[in-house]
């Protein structure tokens, strides 16, 4: 299987991914359910307007996400791969009959009352880089134009 | 509750997955009143807790999963194989476990000799069989000795051919439990197999028989005589002798070749009457597993001991021929003694007859139909060399790794590629080649740039230098690698001698006493009747180690006079050919040759899908193979005159570092190849000159750009690319 195979195996298999934001000197990190479009370009995911990831990205939009396949067993070492991403982050407000909203609502059936909350937010990051960690300390970088 | 040991009596059907297949099946025999000699076995279970309680399976894995299986070569599986082995030596028994397995196996054998065999969970089964995969160690005696082969069977769960083997039936390695049995040792006088069904015909059964014990027999080393005998009526339908007839039998420890008295030479081992007391042992165990059985048996004086029997299973699974071929490698001494006379009395000389005739051609004065011949025949020629290069060459090799084994496991050192220290020879040729060069580097530098313009001493140095250079090139000469006597082959030459001689070179790391004082103790390893033996493997490594080296520059020397012909054609082919068309091989130079209209086709690449992508490496990951730390700009090398653009200082970047063109090493700062392994060229080279090295990289020369800034990490095996080509304010300074 190739790199791309890989990672888009990874992308569509995980469900949570942890999410770095930033404001001022501060980094936070918070775990989030996401999905990812096919072109791996973005990465959409909804949260409460009252929290402080989104407290968070409303002053600064430049965010991380790591997504990883571990299993907390010895093999992790070797077999694990892990993604970071990186991008800038906006709010889609018009959600209905977004093609996003649709891939998030296909993976994550169980949030759909959650994302029809007035007080939650939609998020997409556009994807700039993703940084694929395998074996332990293969790297490599795939930058989207 | 942990269950570390079994008696027979303890064993059945129901213990299966902790005993395995094999241990089950000699309880089975003895409880049919068939003999077997007195056993422990050795459960899952304590294989599990020693794992677990020295963390060893954790650091099994780290380095199981280092690189991907697909991107794996055999060398490589091989190397992967001889470090885990390294592991199991080097990782003592909790003194909880061994202290309760000294008492219990004290107390079963005292001083007598044992086997040590394997029994994995699935060995012996109907629908796998391990035969040949998994080590047994036959007349292991004392406590100390049993429990170090118990850790070396333990390890087979991880050789080579073990990982070869599961990979291709689709066994998983997680699952894969090792029991091991300790068996009394039957110092028979003739052993053998039996068939209940020959592989030839149902209506038979096969025994087969050799004087002496049967480890040469299933190692496929002695020959043995063969009956087939009436399934039904025990009749002797057919008897074939071997061609000569050998033996193994019993030293002081472990098992030696021998030779057999005229007497015994002359005589079939089994007599009649022995003969269908096989006959009726096969029959019983068939009948007693309900299914035809493969069975191991021994004679020692009238006695007949059953030692183990398997389902015959089908070859379905066997029918690999890369495997095959693999297994193949695993030669005896005895049959590396023959390969060596063959390949120094005759191959070696008929290539260099071979090479020196085509040599003498002169291409130029060939027709255009005339050279299209001349290349088939020099591609068919090179086709041929090659496979027997891999015939008779690459299994040659295999008395490196035959010496690896053996020395880790008599000296158990922390390095597991301590041995290579002990093989380096110095009348290799491509050192004699190097040496050659940073002589004639030291001349140019201190001679002839020196002496004053237009002064006689200069006119005295050129013409010095230019007969060194003669000799070299007459000894030498290889049109593969650039190094030809044309005019502008002997300018690239001189720039590249003027690098290495501006450029304090590093010396071969060869230290004389460090080796004598290893090869002391490897002999000293073994008891004063196995000295000779000792040294008389390492002279054949020694042998196994310079050809390996010098068989590829012969070999060489044939695919230079092939490229000699391809330059020749493509000099003539001129503007018909494009850049990156300069590339194409006999064939297709063969077919321009012949159809003047006809144009090449070029070449695809490209792999990650979508626009606007760009996919660029950062770590990559590898074998370590040289220790240091070094960084530097990548000089990717691919074609002769890559290495004539080679500047000291650059690290090279190949997909594997053939001896033809080790001459740059000295002025390398490091070396990154794709191909992997501890004992390929690249890597002994770059260890010789201390030099930091990382193999086995998959798609290194695809992912590392031409000047891009890379630092090499031999200690850790990871290849790191700069962003930034200019400059990497990570890296450490040049060499650290």
């Amino acid at each position: 299987m190739n790199l791309e195979s890989r990672l888009k195996r990874l992308l569509h298999s995980q469900k949570l991914g942890v999410l770095a934001t930033q404001q001022e000197r501060n980094p936070y990190t918070s775990l989030v359910a996401f999905a990812c479009s096919d072109d791996m370009r973005h990465i959409v995911f909804a949260t409460p307007k009252a929290t402080r990831k989104f407290a968070n990205i409303c002053s600064n939009a430049g965010v991380a996400m790591f997504i990883d396949n571990r299993s907390n067993r010895a093999v992790d070492f070797r077999t694990a791969i892990g993604v970071t991403v990186l991008g800038s982050v906006r709010q889609i407000r018009k959600i209905k009959n977004s093609s996003l909203m649709k891939l998030y609502g296909a993976k994550h059936p169980q949030l759909a009352s959650f994302l029809a909350s007035p007080s939650c937010a939609f998020m997409c990051i556009d994807v700039r880089s993703l940084y694929i960690v395998e074996r332990f300390q293969n790297v490599t970088e795939i930058h989207l134009e | 509750m942990m269950n570390p040991i079994l008696r027979l009596s303890d064993i059945d059907k129901g213990t299966e997955s902790l005993v395995g297949g094999k241990a089950v099946a000699l309880a089975r025999m003895a409880t049919g009143d068939l003999r077997v000699p007195p056993l422990l076995c050795l459960t899952t279970d304590l294989f599990d807790r020693f794992l677990d309680m020295t963390g060893l399976r954790d650091d099994i894995f780290m380095e199981y999963y280092r690189k991907r299986f697909e991107d794996m070569r055999w060398e490589e599986i091989w190397d992967l194989s001889l470090r885990i082995k390294n592991m199991f030596l080097h990782t003592p028994l909790p003194s909880e476990l061994s202290d309760q397995l000294h008492l219990l196996i004290d107390r079963a054998f005292r001083d007598r000799a044992t086997v040590v065999r394997s029994s994995a969970i699935g060995e012996d089964s109907a629908q796998f069989s391990f035969a040949g995969i998994h080590e047994s160690y036959v007349n292991v005696r004392g406590t100390d000795a049993i429990l170090k082969h118990v850790k070396l069977v333990w390890a087979s769960l991880f050789s080579d051919a073990a990982i070869l083997y599961r990979n291709e039936t689709g066994l998983d390695i997680n699952a894969s439990k090792m029991a091991v049995i300790v068996q009394e040792f039957i110092n028979g006088q003739k052993s053998g197999v039996v068939f209940s069904t020959s592989p030839t015909s149902d209506a038979h059964m096969m025994i087969e028989a050799v004087h002496g014990l049967n480890q040469g027999l299933v190692d496929g080393i002695v020959e043995p005589d063969r009956w087939l005998i009436g399934r039904d009526d025990g009749r002797i339908w057919s008897y074939t002798p071997p061609v000569t007839r050998e033996s193994i039998q019993a030293g002081s420890e472990g098992i030696a070749s021998s030779k057999l008295s005229q007497a015994l030479a002359d005589r079939a081992p089994l007599t009649d009457r022995e003969i269908q007391g096989i006959y009726r042992l096969s029959r019983s165990v068939e009948r007693l597993f309900g299914s035809p059985q493969d069975t191991e048996w021994t004679y020692a004086k009238r006695t007949l001991y059953c030692l183990q029997s398997r389902p015959i299973t089908t070859a379905a699974v066997d029918g690999d021929s890369q495997r095959q071929w693999y297994l193949s490698l695993k030669r005896s001494m005895e049959n590396l003694t023959e390969l060596r006379d063959e390949i120094e009395g005759h191959l070696i000389p008929e290539m260099q007859d071979i090479a020196r005739e085509m040599e003498a051609l002169d291409l130029s004065r060939l027709t255009g139909a005339e050279l299209a011949d001349e290349l088939a025949r020099r591609q068919a020629t090179f086709d041929r060399w090659r496979d027997i290069y891999w015939e008779k060459f690459i299994p040659f090799a295999h008395g490196v790794r035959l010496f690896g084994e053996i020395y880790n496991r008599q000296v158990m050192p922390d390095d597991p590629y301590e041995f290579t220290q002990l093989l380096v020879a110095t009348d290799m040729q491509s050192l004699e080649r190097n040496r050659m060069l940073e002589r004639l580097a030291t001349f140019y530098t201190t001679e002839v740039m020196t002496a004053a313009h237009g002064s006689a001493d200069e006119a005295e140095a050129n013409t010095e230098f230019d007969r060194m250079l003669d000799d070299f090139l007459e000894t030498f000469r290889n049109p593969l690698w650039g190094l030809d006597s044309g005019p502008e082959h002997r300018d690239s030459i001189i720039a590249l001698l003027k690098q290495m001689g501006d450029r304090r070179h590093k010396k071969p790391a060869t230290a004389t006493r460090t080796r004598t004082k290893l090869e002391q103790r490897f002999i000293a390893s073994f008891p004063e009747a196995e000295q000779t033996y000792a040294r008389e493997l390492l002279d054949l490594a020694r042998v196994s180690y310079k050809l390996r080296d010098d068989d590829n520059i012969y070999l060489g020397k044939i695919e230079g006079q092939l490229t000699a012909a391809l330059d020749e054609t493509k000099g003539r082919l001129g503007q018909r050919l494009t850049v990156e068309q300069h590339n194409l091989n006999a064939e297709e130079a063969i077919l321009l040759l012949k159809n003047p209209r006809l144009r090449p086709s070029g070449k695809e690449t490209g792999q990650f899908s979508g626009k606007n992508v760009t996919v660029t490496p950062r770590q990559l990951l590898g074998q370590p193979a040289g220790r240091g730390l070094a960084s530097g700009p990548a000089r990717i090398i691919e074609t002769p005159q890559d290495i004539f653009a080679f500047t000291a200082g650059e690290i090279i970047v190949c997909d594997a570092i053939d001896p033809n063109m080790t001459f740059i090493i000295p002025i390398a700062a490091a070396v990154v190849e794709r191909r992997g392994g501890m004992l390929i060229h690249g890597a002994i080279i770059a260890r010789e000159y201390g030099l930091p090295c990382v193999t086995g990289v998959p798609d290194a020369v695809d992912l590392i750009r031409n000047g891009q800034h890379i630092v090499v990490d031999g200690y850790l095996g990871i290849v790191t690319v700069s962003r930034d080509e200019s400059k990497d304010t990570t890296a450490p300074p040049h060499m650290v």
